[in-house]
């Protein structure tokens, strides 16, 4: 069927079916009885065998997705946060033993204007804050309202569901922009006055992929929204109607490939249907690829955990890493250089073992550049580093470490169940001080200095200018910021790459 | 005027909720602390991490009987390990609640044992200041 015949069903249809709402109205009512029978029998076993990251994954995807549209349209005016924030996810939990397909569903959105926004007590939420009220001022729009329609009764339309209008950032109607219904429907009305609107709409949406993506995204929550409502919004049939027909032409005419990579951004066991409907299957298709790249991610995260481990454990049989160990370890009962004359140790050659002199970094530095005198097989030599006031603090060891080939391990998320306590024996840890009135930029981020490094040497001796028998975690005054071995290029040649879902 | 009357017995039971909340949580350090007559070994990071804890309640609720127990323990872990860093567990308290603290602070810490202790403030600055590299 081409585009154009579609159109015109679509057309035709919709003028059918708004005289079967004014005719026969409470045959919508039945038939909304029977989605919310379908739903209850279903939505909460979907929703229950979710665990708490899948629900706020679920509500994430889709949101971000839509942020992302939203603010490309660089409003004035502010946006009512309408997503449902990542921490006050946990009123989820308590909805799934009562679960009820209603307004008051936490999955269900609902549209105003075009825009996918939250619902409160059985309320639709407007997608916008009005910046300015009552403004006789606004009736000439200045430069400070170019992207927004400036006051009270006027509202923005989502130019992504309703064209991008006449300054591209999608029409401004005359509304009372507090109801959804009439918001929406003056949207609706602006956007079918231009005969070639609908057309325009799919030519864009089949040349952008990721639009396409959003658009069906809107699409799939507002039709489970409509659908859920035993009185529905008076602007749901012609709305769902129209986004089921664009979606379905512009989905069936754009990079298929490249949709499908997308949707499983938008898609849960909730909206599987719908999308299929709107899309002719691509709904399972994507679901199907979105499978396919969970295996390929996991087998790729088991195989670079496995490669890792051996990494490590080769890094681990190093000379030079037995050494180091060796030499922090008889350093530790030393006085190095001038370091003890801040201590009760001034003047002496000796220290406790056990006794911190605020060296740590120091010595762990004398152990892996080591004197020439010193025995033992090194990574580097005294020489090599930089011995003045200049000298990194223990919290910025990465700079040096990176040079000699370690690498953070817990940048890998394989490995990234790691801590000082059960790292392996020759890990080199690096902690941040809490509560420090010095912050240091590490690897791009702030960082409590001086903080702490130590090797762990056996299982239950880490070691810098002292011994300590637990990791230094001073009750919590010191994070641990990385735990470092040296990775040949053997073992990261080996890495696979891990697909993005 | 009933809207009223139920405001008032919500925002007192929350009142008392929290209240009683803050004291069980004194009472578990209190105990806790009660329990150690010796530090054995030279500490942990459990024993660091229930002195934090104790430290940090006492500056947001004032409680005579566990800044006692903490002075104690506190000078209890002194005769075992001076390693300067253990004053960060507690210099929020006595930087925040220098008045009511210091002095019961003194008190517990034998002589030897308050000289060391600012031996180890002054490492544990001069450390901020000057780096550990």
């Amino acid at each position: 069927m081409s585009k154009k015949n579609i159109l015109v069903e679509f057309k035709v249809f919709n003028k059918i079916r708004i005289g079967l709402y004014l005719w026969l109205g409470g045959l919508s009512i039945t038939s909304t009885l029977a989605i919310d029978d379908f739903y209850l029998s279903n939505m909460d076993k979907v929703y229950a065998s979710f665990n708490r990251t899948q629900r706020i994954q679920f509500h994430k995807n889709f949101l971000n997705i839509l942020e992302r549209e939203t603010l490309k349209t660089e409003y004035e005016q502010k946006k009512i946060k309408v997503y449902t924030s990542y921490q006050s996810l946990d009123f989820l939990n308590l909805w799934v033993d009562s679960a009820q397909a209603s307004l008051d569903d936490p999955t269900i959105f609902c549209n105003f204007g075009g825009w996918v926004t939250n619902i409160e007590a059985s309320k639709c939420l407007a997608p916008w804050s009005r910046s300015v009220k009552n403004d006789p001022e606004l009736d000439i729009f200045g430069d400070h309202y170019a992207h927004s329609c400036g006051g009270a009764n006027l509202f923005r339309c989502n130019p992504l569901v309703f064209g991008p209008g006449d300054d591209g950032k999608g029409f401004c109607v005359s509304t009372d922009d507090s109801d959804p219904n009439l918001s929406t429907t003056a949207c609706m009305e602006e956007f079918l006055k231009d005969p070639k609107a609908v057309d325009s709409l799919i030519d864009d949406l089949e040349a952008n992929p990721k639009k396409l993506a959003a658009y069906l995204a809107t699409a799939v929550e507002t039709i489970r929204s409509c659908n859920v409502q035993t009185d529905p919004f008076s602007y749901c049939g012609e709305l769902t109607n129209l986004m089921e027909n664009v979606s379905l032409i512009a989905s069936r005419c754009t990079d298929q490939a490249e949709l499908v990579s997308l949707l499983p951004d938008i898609i849960t066991p909730l909206n599987e249907d719908d999308l299929n409907k709107i899309t002719e299957g691509l709904g399972t298709v994507a679901r199907e690829y979105a499978e396919q790249l969970e295996e390929l991610k996991l087998e790729a995260r088991k195989h670079n955990k496995r490669v890792l481990e051996q990494a490590i454990a080769s890094a681990q049989k190093d000379q030079r890493l037995i050494d180091t160990l060796d030499r922090v370890r008889n350093n530790a009962s030393k006085c190095l250089r001038d370091l003890c004359n801040n201590s009760r140790f001034r003047g002496k050659s000796r220290k406790t073992a056990t006794s911190s002199i605020a060296k740590c970094a120091a010595y762990v530095k004398h152990a892996f550049f080591p004197y020439s005198s010193d025995s033992g097989a090194r990574f580097a030599s005294y020489p090599e580093y930089p011995w003045d006031n200049k000298a990194d603090d223990a919290v910025e060891s990465s700079s040096w470490l990176k040079k000699h080939g370690f690498v953070n391990v817990l940048d890998y998320p394989e490995l990234g169940h790691l801590t000082p306590e059960n790292a392996p024996v020759g890990a080199i840890i690096v902690y941040e001080k809490q509560n420090s009135s010095r912050k240091t930029r590490v690897d791009g981020v702030l960082r409590g200095a001086p903080g702490h490094i130590e090797y762990k040497a056996s299982e239950n001796e880490y070691i810098s200018d002292f011994i300590n028998d637990e990791p230094t975690r001073v009750g919590g005054e010191r994070t641990p910021i990385g735990i470092y071995f040296r990775i040949t290029k053997e073992f990261t040649d080996q890495l696979k790459e891990v697909p993005e879902v | 005027m009933k809207k009223l009357i139920s405001l008032f017995i919500y925002v007192t039971c929350i009142s008392f909720s929290f209240e009683s909340c803050a004291t069980n949580l004194q009472a578990t350090y209190l105990n806790d602390l009660k329990a150690i007559s010796k530090v054995s070994g030279r500490g942990s990071n459990k024993l660091y991490s229930l002195i934090r804890e104790s430290s940090v309640e006492l500056q947001k609720d004032w409680s005579q009987d566990l800044a006692l127990e903490l002075a104690r323990v506190y000078n209890e872990l002194i005769e075992v390990n001076q390693n300067y860093f253990l004053v960060e567990l507690i210099e929020p308290l006595l930087k925040n609640r220098a008045k009511e603290f210091w002095p019961i602070f003194e008190k517990a810490l034998s002589k030897k044992n308050l000289k060391i202790f600012k031996e180890m403030q002054e490492m544990d600055k001069r450390e901020e200041k000057e780096g550990n590299g």
